[in-house]
């Protein structure tokens, strides 16, 4: 996993509850690179994994609403950092539709070694876009925020609801469907 | 050690390595970057020098068909699809005279049409190949095969494409000429052998007369031996007649044989109908069946068939030819002819239940002198040249002959003629002449010959005169002599000649000129000539006046007729024969012609009236105004071997 997600949740453990108790997880972990992370570098991803766990234990806070509220937050990352991304499309389908074709391609421009999950969509109608998450790596509520935060950003109005087709979290089906006005 | 100094120093500490970490990995990724570039920078070289290589390599490849190219003994013209020519190599140019590439391939289109249809006309499939003779400057003569150029795409999945095409000329000036050498060497041997075979028959048939009507029936007969002996002599001559016909119809299938090899067969082609030829060859062939309660011949023809374009009288000569076959090898049974329509042809099959050929010999029939059967123990009977005579001419038509046959049971000879046009028939000129310029080009002197006709015989060959003088004698003329033109000519000087029959081929003057000299003579002009010799009918026979053309041959019955019709007439003159529809009209021509002494045939238009045109063998044609089809009709008749040599006069 890239070395981009690590700071970023640390940074967010940090302002969201404490520097105390971004360290304190880090220490609890048994990390094999002892908790420095650079953007560029990459990391096993049960590193995450630890520090999920450990800020779950101490937050009280359930893992799934930890890794979901991480994935809204990158959201806001990926438009401070990547603002290209949204320059063109003009709602949440269009951006969901290019994340395969697109998006991945640009990350992997960026991270050539990058482990990227698919996400391949079927759109029933202009009111309901099937988003499919195939995953190697555990990481399906990461994927639930991140849209959620994606459909925040382009306005909301509409609901999201998931159908698990794998125990181990790494293939989900999202439907996204048109609120009703 | 949870003191905020600590938390702060343990952060600054990760971020620390964090920074580190990403120094280094920058400067694995620098080095990685570089060393990528480098081996890009090389592989760069490497590709460069490749494609130096490969275009050295097909520099030198292009360089090499060049050298081929421009080094090939024939002229290589290449067009577009269109036809337009694209390139021509050094040969072309010097074949064609031309010296400024340029625009000489712009001359060089307009300079040859003929070059530019077989281009066009040559078929886009591949492998087909167009051939033409074509005109070089220079008066030489080259044969020109076209074909097709096909590029192979790179996708192997797609057709090839249609690119041009390719010509190639090759100077057959030489080829031409020693093939014509060849034919002239073929037909003066020929000559050689006829005029002496002339004179075996004519003589042989001479003896047989004598002997049938003056020396057996004085023969006393009754004594046995001498009876035995006169009936072998008698079938002893009629042996010698019947090898000696045969012998005559060889050479004239060794001559065929050899025109048609060397292009000099003069080709008639028309838009005929197939069916009714078939009809006139069951027709002549029917009275060979020996015995009509053993052999039936049947004949079936699909109605309404299309006409085809075939030169009818060679046609002709090949149906001939397979029915006398099945004839000669049916002793029972029956002999089937049939022509249908089968796709772009029309087939002909001539099926018999004679002996049948086996099929080692069913290609072989159609080779040069070769018959089927044990030439040893068989006596052969034809020259073995019909069937490969009768290939050529099928081939000349584009169409095919083959046997099927089982031995015992019968053969079927088969052959095939496309329907599809084979190209436009040359429109043969019609010559206009005004009437008043005829009449004194044809000459109507009277002259009174009421006595014993005095025959003057000109030929160089000592057995033909005396053949001759025997003959004419016996059926009462007088005879003079002579064994050259010079001796001719003096001879009309000092006698009263009522008629000459003259060779053509003669030392110190050929016979054309002696009939110039006579004809052009006030005093001897009137005096009828007979041209008697091997050679083919010429155009210049009429324009000489002469009044017969006959061909070396034994009949003499047909010299003796043309003999006592020119003497009876007393005078010079020629056979017209007339087509006129409304009668009157043309009266008063006929009456003139008849006045002047010409002999005059009315024919009506119909098939009888042009059979009977092309049977009297006429000098003169002419047809009325009036005469609907005078266009095709004037067509289908000058298109006759017959006819060629005829003039035609069109009354306006």
């Amino acid at each position: 996993m890239k070395g981009i997600v690590f700071r970023e949740f640390i940074e967010l453990v940090e302002t969201k509850f404490s520097p105390e108790l971004a360290d304190e997880i880090i220490q609890a972990s048994n990390l094999p690179s002892g908790g420095s992370y650079t953007g560029v570098g990459t990391y096993d991803h049960g590193e995450i994994l630890q520090l999920v766990t450990q800020l779950s234990q101490k937050t009280k806070i359930s893992i799934p609403d930890l890794v979901r509220t991480f994935g809204e937050y990158l959201f806001s990352v990926f438009v401070k950092k990547f603002p290209s991304f949204f320059v063109e499309p003009k709602s949440a389908y269009e951006f969901l539709k290019r994340i395969d074709d697109y998006i991945h391609v640009e990350v992997r421009k960026l991270y050539a070694d990058a482990e990227l999950p698919t996400f391949k969509y079927e759109e029933i109608s202009d009111k309901k876009l099937i988003l499919e998450y195939i995953s190697n790596r555990p990481f399906a509520d990461l994927a639930h925020g991140l849209i959620y935060a994606t459909i925040v950003h382009f306005g909301g109005g509409y609901s999201i609801k998931r159908e698990n087709l794998s125990e181990l979290n790494n293939h989900v089906k999202f439907i996204i469907e048109a609120e009703a006005a | 050690m949870n003191d905020p100094v600590s938390i702060l120093e343990r952060r600054l500490e990760r971020e620390k390595r964090a920074r580190e970490e990403a120094e280094s990995l920058l400067e694995s990724k620098s080095r990685e970057l570089f060393v990528a570039n480098q081996e890009l920078m090389k592989l760069a070289e490497r590709l460069e020098e490749t494609v130096q290589v490969r275009t050295f390599e097909l520099q030198s490849a292009l360089a090499h068909l060049n050298a081929i190219i421009n080094n090939i003994a024939d002229a290589v013209i290449v067009s577009s699809p269109s036809g337009e020519i694209t390139s021509i190599n050094p040969m072309a140019k010097a074949m064609y005279r031309l010296i400024d590439e340029r625009h000489d391939i712009s001359r060089l289109q307009d300079l040859d049409d003929k070059l530019f249809k077989l281009t066009i006309n040559t078929s886009k499939k591949q492998g087909e190949v167009g051939e033409a003779e074509v005109a070089l400057p220079l008066e030489r003569i080259g044969k020109a095969s076209t074909s097709p150029i096909f590029e192979i795409p790179a996708d192997p999945s797609l057709p090839p494409i249609h690119i041009g095409h390719v010509t190639l000329i090759r100077d057959i000036t030489r080829e031409k000429e020693i093939d014509r050498m060849k034919t002239d060497f073929i037909s003066n041997v020929s000559h050689e052998l006829r005029t002496p075979l002339t004179s075996v028959l004519g003589f042989t048939k001479i003896i047989k007369k004598k002997l049938d009507e003056t020396i057996f029936p004085n023969v006393n007969n009754t004594e046995k031996g001498l009876s035995k002996a006169i009936t072998q002599v008698s079938s002893n001559l009629e042996i010698i007649l019947e090898e000696g016909e045969r012998l005559t119809n060889l050479i004239n299938d060794v001559l065929d044989i050899a025109k048609i090899e060397s292009g000099k067969m003069e080709w008639q082609f028309s838009e005929s109908d197939l069916s009714e030829i078939v009809e006139k060859a069951v027709k002549a062939t029917q009275g060979l069946i020996q015995d009509t309660s053993k052999v039936k011949m049947s004949l079936e023809i699909e109605p309404n068939l299309p006409l085809i374009l075939i030169d009818q009288n060679r046609i002709l000569q090949v149906v001939i030819n397979l029915l006398s076959n099945a004839i000669k090898f049916t002793s029972e049974g029956e002999i089937n002819v049939s022509l249908f329509r089968r796709k772009k042809y029309l087939r002909l099959t001539v099926s018999d239940t004679g002996i049948g050929i086996s099929p080692e010999n069913q290609e072989k029939i159609f080779e040069k002198f070769q018959q089927a059967g044990e030439t040893l123990t068989e006596k052969p009977t034809g020259s073995g040249l019909g069937l490969s005579i009768s290939k050529q001419i099928l081939e000349h038509h584009n169409g095919q002959i083959w046997a099927e046959s089982e031995l015992g049971k019968g053969s079927s000879f088969i052959f095939e003629i496309p329907i599809a046009r084979l190209g436009v028939s040359e429109d043969h000129h019609i010559q206009s002449l005004d009437l008043e310029s005829l009449l004194e080009h044809l000459g109507d002197k009277q002259s009174d010959l009421q006595k014993i006709a005095k025959i003057l015989i000109v030929d160089d060959d000592p057995s033909i005169v005396e053949l001759l003088v025997q003959n004419l004698e016996s059926n009462g003329y007088r005879t003079v002599t002579a064994s050259n033109g010079l001796e001719a000519i003096q001879a009309t000087k000092v006698e009263q000649i009522d008629l000459i029959i003259l060779d053509i081929m003669m030392p110190i003057i050929n016979g054309y000129d002696v009939a110039a000299i006579i004809k052009n003579d006030p005093a001897t002009n009137q005096i009828p000539i007979i041209v008697h010799t091997v050679l083919e009918k010429s155009d210049r026979s009429y324009k000489l006046g002469i009044d017969r053309y006959i061909t070396k041959s034994a009949d003499v019955d047909l010299l003796l007729r043309e003999i006592d019709f020119l003497l009876r007439n007393g005078k010079s003159l020629r056979k017209i024969v007339v087509f006129d529809e409304k009668e009157s009209v043309s009266q008063f021509l006929i009456r003139v012609l008849k006045e002047r002494g010409f002999e005059v045939i009315e024919v009506s238009d119909s098939q009888n009236g042009i059979d009977r045109a092309i049977q009297e063998n006429p000098d003169l044609v002419i047809l009325d105004s009036f005469i609907s089809n005078r266009k095709s009709l004037v067509r289908s008749l000058r298109l006759r071997k017959e006819m060629e040599n005829v003039l035609f006069i069109l009354l306006g």
